[in-house]
């Protein structure tokens, strides 16, 4: 019985510290691009996060619900920042979307979601859908 | 006496005949049916799917054998579904039969009928074998108790669900690649301008994205785009060539096009472009609307507010700013042939290319705004393309002040507009040429775009005239 208890203590405390974050801040930013989506900037360190669309030089702070901040902490702790390559997409295109991430020591530029592995997909398509459908006259009031 | 037998068996065999029709034509007369107006009413399935071509069932049954032919109304409803059939897809008949029947009948009103006597009966529906490429599309079919079926009592009809019947597309097969987000397909170009799809991407986003698609797949390119593209790089005189097109169709309009090099000599290149800017009111159809295929047409009469060709502008800016007269190609290993002080992607850019105008531009001045467009700060690439628009659709460009004062942006648009390469080939006339009306397009922080006011100054809400000193703003 004590064993298991220890057990369910240690088992815990893994969670626990599974659950903590990402242990360095992680930034995604979409600049301008050539058509209708928003710029933003996403920050992520351990359990904090911050989404704001960036309009001409003024930021607009988008508040998160609680359910949008689990699933995007799900996401971030399933991905592996740190194995992300350099760049995905195809160099020769222009005026496709462009990311970057910025994680610790790795910058990685993105040149069309669909090029990015899949649950970092999950996340920037999660993210840029939540800045395209905020109401921008709800954020200036 | 032989012929007394003769006759004999002949009577004979007259007589069995008698008995035999006799009996043939009491088994085949009509059953006296017991009267009985009653039963309860179950389909065999709720989903189904069939091939171009062929016929989808419906089997229904019954618990009990009816004494009087059952009044029946079908109904096909595409109105609710994200992919629906188009009407010209299946034959608006149908053929229906009882299970001791081996005729079929047919219906062209939906008013059909359960044979009397029959314990089960089959409709079905004939889909038209097409040689256009769709996506599976789908419709739902249900049956109703008819009007005049008051003396009978029949159970479950009410219950019974919408038949969901998928047809599935069986053209273009080998074409059809998933591509993309956006991405709807892509054409071969020839000399001609004739445009032959080489991948096609049937998933979309929206009901606007799937009506294009359709018009895409049953009639192609549509006929003023074709002829913009052709104006557009038919200025090029030669220098340029477009060898593959793609049709984007992003209804959320989060890409305006794009373009990339197809050749290593920088001549052939390919552009793709969001033609949900070329159809804005594509984006506003309602997929359940009852006059839906006018709203598509009336859709697609609607070419070119303005966007779509100043899309297509800056896209050739691309273009005209990274051929083979602008930059030197790379080799077929993909390598630089001389030494560069200037590489790009393409190869090394060619010494008085606009890309070093530029350059001695914004080391000579950083008067505000340095570039005509927010966009047009993300990289050099992208400044050029957004100069030369913006240089094209502008209804006049004026002239840099002599003074020195003049904004970095006005003197690159200047620089465009007496470039020479550009001057020779008049491309500040395709502003007359195709088929935008650029008064249109308003950003929604500087207003209308082709007018020679193209800042915004946030703080005070003012425009910035291109001319105005850095001093005189923030």
């Amino acid at each position: 019985m004590t064993t298991l208890k220890s057990l369910l203590i240690v088992l815990l405390i893994v969670l626990g510290c599974k659950s903590s974050g990402l242990p360095h801040q992680v930034t995604i930013n979409r600049p301008v691009c050539f058509a209708s989506c928003r710029a933003y900037t996403f920050t992520a360190h351990k359990n904090n996060m911050m989404l704001q669309i960036n309009l001409k030089d003024k930021q607009f702070p988008i508040p998160l619900s609680s359910e949008q901040q689990q699933t995007f902490r799900t996401l971030l702790n399933t991905i592996e920042f740190t194995d992300l390559d350099s760049f995905y997409g195809n160099k020769r295109v222009y005026d496709i979307p462009e990311v970057s991430i910025q994680y610790h020591n790795t910058n990685t530029i993105i040149k069309g979601i669909h090029f990015a592995p899949k649950k970092l997909q999950t996340l920037l398509t999660q993210i840029s859908n939540i800045v395209q459908t905020t109401p921008i006259e709800k954020l200036t009031q | 006496m032989q012929i007394h037998n003769y006759r004999k068996s002949n009577y004979f065999l007259l007589f069995m005949l008698l008995v035999v029709v006799a009996s043939c034509s009491k088994d085949d007369a009509p059953e006296e049916l017991p009267p009985n107006l009653a039963a309860s009413l179950t389909q065999e399935t709720i989903a189904s799917t069939v091939s171009e071509g062929g016929f989808v069932v419906f089997n229904y049954n019954l618990t009990k054998i009816l004494s009087e032919d059952l009044p029946l109304t079908v109904d096909i409803d595409t109105r609710s579904l994200n992919l629906p059939v188009d009407d010209d897809d299946y034959k608006f008949e149908f053929q229906f039969k009882g299970d001791f029947e081996t005729t079929w009948r047919t219906s062209t009103t939906p008013n059909i009928f359960f044979p009397k006597g029959n314990i089960s009966m089959k409709i079905r529906i004939q889909i038209v074998d097409d040689k256009i490429i769709e996506v599976d599309e789908s419709f739902l079919f249900s049956i109703d108790l008819g009007e005049s079926n008051i003396n009978f009592d029949i159970m479950g009809a009410a219950q019974l669900e919408p038949i969901m019947v998928t047809i599935l597309n069986d053209d273009g097969l080998n074409l059809i690649r998933p591509g993309s987000p956006g991405e709807i397909a892509n054409y071969s170009v020839d000399e001609n301008y004739n445009f032959a799809p080489i991948r096609v991407n049937s998933s979309f986003a929206s009901y606007s994205e799937k009506a294009l698609f359709d018009k895409l797949m049953k009639e192609g390119v549509p006929e003023e785009i074709k002829a913009d593209l052709k104006k557009v790089f038919d200025s090029a005189e030669g220098d340029v060539t477009l060898k593959e097109f793609t049709v984007l169709a992003d209804s959320n309009l989060m890409m305006g096009g794009f373009v990339a090099h197809t050749s290593d000599n920088l001549k052939d290149w390919q552009m793709g472009l969001n033609i949900s800017f070329a159809y804005p009111n594509l984006s506003d159809l309602d997929p359940s609307s009852k006059t839906l295929t006018e709203d598509v047409e009336k859709a697609f009469s609607n070419y070119n507010d303005g966007a779509f060709g100043y899309i297509m502008i800056h896209e050739f800016g691309h273009i005209v700013s990274l051929n083979y007269l602008e930059v030197i190609p790379r080799n077929d290993m993909g390598e630089l042939n001389e030494e560069c002080t200037a590489e790009i992607v393409e190869g090394c850019l060619r010494e008085g290319s606009v890309a070093f105008g530029f350059e001695a531009i914004e080391e000579a001045s950083s008067n505000f705004p340095i570039n005509v467009s927010t966009y047009a700060s993300t990289n050099f690439s992208e400044d050029i393309a957004e100069t030369f628009a913006w240089a094209v659709i502008q209804d006049d460009i004026p002239m840099v002040s002599v003074d020195g004062t003049s904004s970095v942006a006005l003197q690159k648009m200047n620089f465009i507009n007496k470039y020479p390469h550009y001057v020779k080939r008049n491309y500040r006339g395709l502003r007359d040429k195709i088929n935008a009306d650029f008064t249109k397009i308003i950003d929604p922080f500087i207003g209308p775009i082709n007018s020679p006011v193209f800042n915004y100054n946030p703080e005070s809400g003012e425009h910035i005239s291109c001319v105005r000193k850095r001093s005189n703003v923030q």
